[in-house]
């Protein structure tokens, strides 16, 4: 993948992750009406931009690099998607009081992801760091383990 | 009691160990199942030639220094250091040039400047550039217990600058050598050295390049072999009132109550003590030797988690004459691309066909080791599969030998083998089967930083109480690695010893 195009995926993660990370943190950011309503399509939004600028980059992407740079963003977007589809259904369902929980729990928790997801990619989809990165990945369920022998 | 501590083999961790402990006044017993020391730091004789089994660089001379004089002994009562100056001789196969490469950071500094002043800059700035921390740093990680949350604290409380520098460890060796310098010759030259820790550029942290600070003070050959650095530990040992029985192998330990209170021979006897260190492999330790059921599935899953470093096998060949080398050691350069590429193509696909990434070593160079009148003895290590592909080492040893022969004819040394008088090799299935070493993987497990300090199993066992580790499982390879490892667990054995007395 060409630099800017992996720049321009690794921003949009970030800003992205930013973003929601602030939404759910300023809890009553929105009145109570416009809450779920802002966020449920805040959530599309954000989808169908990683959608779409993924299904661009996941092209542009080196072979060993296409198929976890489209799982990457695949999950992140399918989270996004399933989170509009969670905060329209709590539309009908929830007080407004659990609202606030729930926004200010799963925000940021999903929010955070997001970025995570941004720095493995800024690195990722650099060559040089892809074996060094792909290894770390392939050890990191073990290293809890390893660290109590 | 039979004893206050019994130590499980006597490799250079295990005498460590032992000695350090005796020094302290505790009844110690070393076990060794072979019938010398050493494990990997031995020799052994052959047709009038000293071969050493495995190791055959003693950097870091220090760490000797600091086992004898914790003794209260002088090391040079036991065992001298040659000094080997260059370093190593090194080969460009593409060019055919040969280069001298000096013992010394200066040396190298100068070395790489002949080719690239930019690049000589750019070796000496990252070497020196944490400043002075580095003396201490490399003293301190290998003196000091590393598997503990809080002792990585305290390391980057009393370095505050490696905090600065701590994006190293999450850098690629392969991309620091390429972004820090320009020249294909430093380079190249650099790429050795992550082979030397096990792992190719692209997946080695680039802080092994601080690695070569530990090579401040030069590189050593002990005088009569690597054998003779390791049964003067044993002597030592013995000294300082220690007791060592070789050819004598440990079944398993000998539990009461979740604690190591000896061990049980082979023949069914059991020799019983207050706590138990180990030298032989930790995976080995736990799982054969200690049993699953009285492990935590936690670590189990840990110990079986833990990648082998690669496997070894070594040529050993007798020559009618001097090969006509300007160093002990001969090592061949590549690019880090290539290195990657020897790595992928046949360190992991198991192929057993001798290539130029190695150590090609004449001890009788500088005199240090016997051999007939008018003849010299060579060996070569080279990375090999424990399981190649290609069949069973016990059909495809000999061919490989010829073809190592042949190899080293073309690569380092023409004309070499018209002057083999003798031969003989030791397969990674060797190494298991006689040092027990786990797959003849002479670093125990992966150099990677994932396999590393917090995550390499500790010098104080956490699921056996008394029992305590060292060697290669939990300090990083190496011969100063091991005796470090085994001075580090006798502080722990005499510190919890000396804590239960006083409460």
């Amino acid at each position: 993948m060409r630099k800017p195009a992996a720049r321009l995926v690794t921003a949009l993660l970030v800003l992205f992750g930013l973003g929601l990370i602030v939404m759910g943190a300023m809890g009553g950011w929105f009145s109570a009406g416009d809450r779920l309503y802002s966020a449920q399509y805040i959530m599309l939004g954000c989808f169908l931009v990683l959608a779409i600028t993924g299904a661009v980059s996941a092209r542009l992407a080196e072979p060993d690099y296409r198929k976890v740079v489209s799982t990457l963003l695949y999950v992140s977007g399918t989270g996004l998607f399933l989170m509009f589809l969670f905060f329209g259904l709590l539309r009908i369902l929830a007080g407004d009081g659990a609202m606030r929980i729930l926004l200010a729990v799963m925000l940021p928790l999903y929010g955070l992801a997001l970025v995570m997801a941004g720095a493995a990619h800024h690195y990722m989809s650099q060559g040089d760091y892809r074996p060094f990165m792909y290894d770390f990945f392939r050890q990191l369920p073990y290293l809890y383990y390893r660290y109590r022998t | 009691m039979d004893y206050d501590v019994i130590v499980i083999g006597a490799g250079a961790g295990g005498l460590s160990a032992g000695a350090s402990i005796a020094a302290g006044g505790l009844k110690t017993l070393v076990l060794e199942q072979a019938d010398f020391v050493g494990g990997c730091a031995s020799s052994f004789d052959r047709d009038g030639f000293r071969f050493d089994t495995g190791a055959c660089i003693i950097e870091m001379a220090r760490a000797h220094d600091w086992f004898y004089e914790r003794l209260g002994l002088q090391r040079e009562d036991y065992i001298k250091f040659i000094p080997t100056d260059p370093a190593f001789e090194m080969i460009d196969p593409l060019s055919g040039n040969r280069y001298l490469v000096p013992s010394s950071i200066e040396g190298v500094a100068e070395m790489i400047r002949q080719h690239s002043a930019e690049d000589a800059q750019a070796f000496t700035d990252f070497i020196r550039g944490p400043g002075r921390m580095l003396d201490e740093l490399v003293d301190v990680v290998f003196t000091t217990p590393q598997g503990r949350l809080r002792h990585l604290a305290k390391v980057f409380t009393r370095f505050p600058r490696l905090i600065t520098n701590a994006r190293y460890l999450l850098t690629p060796y392969g991309k620091l050598v390429n972004d820090l310098f320009r020249h294909p010759f430093t380079r190249s030259f650099l790429s050795y050295y992550s082979a030397i820790g096990g792992l190719p550029p692209s997946i080695q942290s680039a802080v092994m390049l601080w690695g070569y600070y530990g090579e401040r003070d030069g590189m050593f050959y002990p005088k009569g072999g690597m054998g003779e650095l390791t049964r003067a530990m044993a002597k030592a040992l013995i000294d300082v009132g220690g007791e060592l029985q070789v050819g004598t192998s440990v079944q398993r330990l000998h539990l009461e109550k979740g604690k190591a209170r000896g061990v049980v021979l082979e023949d069914g006897t059991i020799i019983r003590s207050r706590a138990v260190v180990s030298n032989v492999n930790a995976r080995t330790l736990y799982l054969n030797m200690v049993g699953e059921e009285h492990i935590p599935g936690a670590i189990v899953k840990g110990l079986e988690s833990y990648e082998f470093s690669p496997a070894c096998a070594v040529a050993y060949l007798g020559l009618d004459y001097k090969p006509p080398m300007k160093a002990q050691h001969m090592i061949a350069m590549t690019s880090p691309e290539l290195m990657d590429k020897f790595w992928s193509g046949f360190v992991n696909k198991n192929v057993a066909v001798p290539q130029g990434v190695g150590l090609v070593s004449s001890s009788t160079r500088e005199n240090a080791t016997p051999a007939p009148a008018g003849c010299h003895s060579l060996t070569f290590m080279t990375v090999a599969p424990r399981h190649p592909s290609s069949g069973e080492w016990s059909r495809i040893k000999w061919d490989y030998l010829d073809q190592g022969i042949d190899m080293v004819d073309a690569l380092f040394l023409p004309g070499v083998k018209d002057h083999i008088i003798m031969k003989t090799i030791a397969t990674p299935e060797d190494f298991e089967n006689r040092l027990l070493i786990p797959n003849g993987s002479i670093y125990a497990f992966s150099m990677s930083i994932w396999s590393q300090m917090l995550f390499r199993p500790s010098n104080r066992s956490r699921c056996i109480r008394d029992l305590y580790l060292c060697g290669a499982s939990t300090h990083c390879g190496s011969v100063p690695g091991a005796v470090c490892s085994g001075m580090i667990a006798a502080d722990l054995v005499m510190g919890d010893m000396n804590g239960r007395r006083k409460r």
